[in-house]
């Protein structure tokens, strides 16, 4: 379990995060929900060791993290595969194979990412993240380039690999299907500043959840309407 | 269209040519003094000899041999220096007014100090290296400095070594740079390397020889060797274009 404890953060005394509080689930997806610009990232920052100024604690956080950036932060000069085996120093061909299966990048692997659409660099930029192997994985808004369809096929795709690697999730989005497709845990926002409005635990079979669900309503309806 | 557009470029780069032609043979016909400014043609007959004799060749190879001696010895000092000012920030606040100082002090000052330095052979070399140092130097610190810092701290999280970061994310940033300079340097180097022959009577290499022109006041020739510096100059911005699409060929496809 990682604890995140009391973490506030201000910029030029503009407070960013306020007493942010949570614990996440090893092995579990944790979605953290909130209107953009309201710090998400920052906390992502936080937890990843980019950002090193800050109040409160983490505990128990994995040694090895993958991040997979809100933007794709690619080497554009790079192969998709190239930009994948990346962030590894030893290769393993395997999991490189069932990434660009999954991401559908299979027939693009040797193409130059400057060559990419937006939504071909995201997935790119998803699978590496999943490449290098970490033992907790940060989803900025992960899937804003992609069309509802497809989000849906890579989303059950991630479970996938989320159990069979026992890989623990973290994603920031403002998307409401997105958290609530993926997570067992969503965690809403309040903005400026960020702090933690209400928890929520999905207990439905991640199977048997659609992008349609009531139950999406039922946890979104105070902030939408 | 694209080759429209190469006859298009070629057409304007003639155009150009023809008129340096005209207003060149129109002043010397109005001057009508050949030891002033002789015209196109007598300079082209001059040009005819010096080819013949197979002295164009060889002069034109001692001074590319110091040019391009010059301008390696700058290469490898500029590109380490750029990479070293781009990465440390104590370096670059130590170093960046020094690199600024030497571009800054005319090239005829230090011909003059390589001639109380060096021996007369080395002076040219030595000359074209310290024009070069600053314009490599600069263009990389650049380069270095202006890589996607996003992308740097991509590689910071994943652990990426140095060397791989040097490789895979300075390098391609740098290329752009690098190649403008070398471009720059090119062009400085022959005309220095000509300078400090000029002065420093080697004994040998266009430089010497456009200075016995000039003592013996045969403009003709002093144009002849300007043309064929003019020539290898442009060539060679042709051979370095050419050569460095070719070497970070993967960077621009």
């Amino acid at each position: 379990m990682i604890k995140i404890k009391n973490i506030s953060k201000s910029y030029g005394g503009i407070q960013i995060l306020d007493d942010i509080s949570m614990e996440i689930r090893s092995g579990g997806t944790t979605a953290i929900w909130g209107p953009s610009g309201c710090g998400k990232t920052t906390l992502f920052n936080i937890l990843s060791g980019l950002e090193k100024n800050y109040k409160g604690s983490i505990e128990n956080l994995p040694g090895k993290i993958s991040y997979c950036f809100q933007e794709d932060r690619l080497l554009m000069h790079e192969s998709v595969a190239g930009n994948i085996r990346f962030v590894r120093k030893t290769h393993d061909e395997e999991l490189l194979a069932e990434l660009l299966s999954i991401f559908r990048l299979d027939e693009l692997k040797s193409r130059k990412v400057r060559h990419l659409s937006g939504g071909q660099k995201q997935r790119t930029a998803i699978a590496r993240a999943l490449y290098f192997d970490g033992d907790l994985l940060l989803l900025d808004e992960p899937f804003r380039s992609l069309d509802l369809e497809l989000k849906l096929k890579i989303l059950s795709d991630i479970i996938r690999f989320q159990k069979k690697h026992e890989l623990t999730i973290i994603l920031v989005t403002h998307d409401a299907q997105e958290a609530y497709l993926l997570a067992d845990t969503i965690f809403t926002l309040n903005e400026k500043p960020c702090s933690i409005r209400e928890r929520h635990e999905i207990r439905t079979d991640k199977s048997l959840r659609t992008p349609f669900d009531i139950r999406i309503s039922e946890i979104f309806r105070d902030y939408y309407l | 269209m694209k080759v429209t557009g190469l006859l298009k470029t070629a057409a304007g780069k003639i155009s150009g040519v023809l008129l340096i032609l005209l207003v060149w043979s129109i002043s010397a016909s109005y001057i009508s003094d050949i030891f002033i400014l002789p015209g196109p043609q007598e300079v082209f007959l001059i040009l005819k000899k010096l080819v013949v004799s197979g002295s164009a060749f060889s002069e034109f190879r001692i001074t590319f041999i110091r040019s391009i001696a010059g301008l390696s010895i700058a290469l490898c000092i500029g590109t380490s220096a750029g990479i070293l000012l781009g990465l440390s920030r104590t370096v670059y606040d130590v170093f960046h007014s020094v690199v600024v100082f030497i571009q800054s002090t005319p090239v005829i000052a230090w011909i003059l100090l390589a001639i109380i330095w060096f021996s007369t052979e080395m002076v040219p070399v030595y000359v074209v290296a310290i024009a070069v140092i600053p314009v490599i130097t600069l263009n990389c610190t650049e380069g270095i400095l202006r890589t996607d810092k996003k992308i740097l701290q991509m590689a910071a999280l994943y652990k990426v070594g140095k060397f791989r970061i040097l490789y895979c994310i300075y390098l391609p940033a740098v290329t752009g740079y690098l190649i403008s300079a070398v471009k720059i340097a090119l062009g400085l180097t022959f005309r220095v390397a000509v300078m400090a022959e000029v002065l420093v009577h080697p004994g040998n290499g266009i430089g010497e020889k456009m200075n016995w022109a000039r003592i013996n006041i045969e403009t003709g020739e002093v144009l002849a060797w300007t043309v064929i510096i003019v020539a290898a100059t442009l060539l060679f911005d042709q051979i370095t274009d050419i050569l460095f699409r070719f070497l970070f060929r993967k960077y621009n496809d």
